[in-house]
């Protein structure tokens, strides 16, 4: 299946520095396309506090963040690149933190059909080297393109 | 083997814990056991689901925190989201569901 992943939602190389910051540059970027309602910010920061979501892959680590539905008007993935990596949280266990290179956002407004999207993703995001890929990618078509 | 019934909880009960499900009926699939009886639920509809139902063991797929689980078995379903240490945690279930 292709995943609904459009290239003005694959930001490449942002400068951040912490969790909290690159969820307010990718809530932002989102309710300017009018893709999410004004709270999903504020949901999504308070989401990632008590539930974190920093994935602890191996070399290059992930966090998928994502908040309830009713925040969104559409469903599709944000990705972002971070120039150096953030400290996240790690899901796992949420009193141990874990550097992130790389934040895929699962935006959606319906509970239902996300696992086969899901699965897509993980399927993508456990392969290390298609992850360094892409951290470093410098196009979001390249980065489309290696999670299809 | 007795049909389990199995706890599988994550934050919102919608993400995580969808991927967790759909690992532990195809481990059971897989094992011969009969597919469980599955209580998919929020961390914080935990206690209350293990006050009103026999339950087997318990997969979530973060830290279970502030729930007191007695004797439940817990076995960390992080794995089946990040693929990492996946074996373990399915020989874990494998276990669970066939005991």
């Amino acid at each position: 299946m292709s995943l609904n992943l459009f290239p003005e939602d694959i930001l490449l190389h942002i400068k951040a520095d912490s969790c909290e910051e690159v969820l307010h540059l990718v809530s932002s970027h989102l309710l300017g396309e009018g893709k999410v309602k004004q709270s999903y910010e504020e949901h999504l920061l308070a989401r990632e506090e008590d539930y974190p979501t920093g994935l602890a892959l191996g070399e290059i680590n992930v966090a998928i963040p994502h908040t309830d539905y009713q925040y969104a008007n559409t469903t599709q993935l944000l990705v972002a690149t971070l120039e150096k990596p953030v400290t996240w949280r790690n899901m796992e266990d949420s009193d141990e933190s874990i550097p992130v290179s790389v934040v895929v956002l699962s935006v959606f407004d319906k509970p239902e059909h996300q696992l086969e999207a899901l699965q897509q993703i993980m399927g993508v995001l456990q392969n290390q080297e298609l992850v360094a890929q892409i951290a470093d990618a410098d196009s979001a078509q390249q980065v489309i393109g290696l999670f299809n | 083997m007795e049909k389990k019934t199995v706890i599988v909880c994550c934050a919102s009960s919608m993400i995580t814990s969808t991927m967790a499900v759909a690992k532990v009926k195809e481990i059971a699939a897989g094992c011969g056991a009969p597919e469980p009886r599955i209580i998919q639920c929020k961390f914080s509809e935990v206690q209350g689901n293990l006050a009103s139902n026999q339950v087997d063991f318990i997969v979530p797929t973060g830290k279970l925190k502030g729930v007191e689980t007695g004797d439940v078995p817990v076995i960390k379903g992080t794995a089946f989201v990040t693929g990492v240490g996946e074996d373990k945690a399915k020989a874990e279930i494998e276990a669970q569901l066939k005991a």
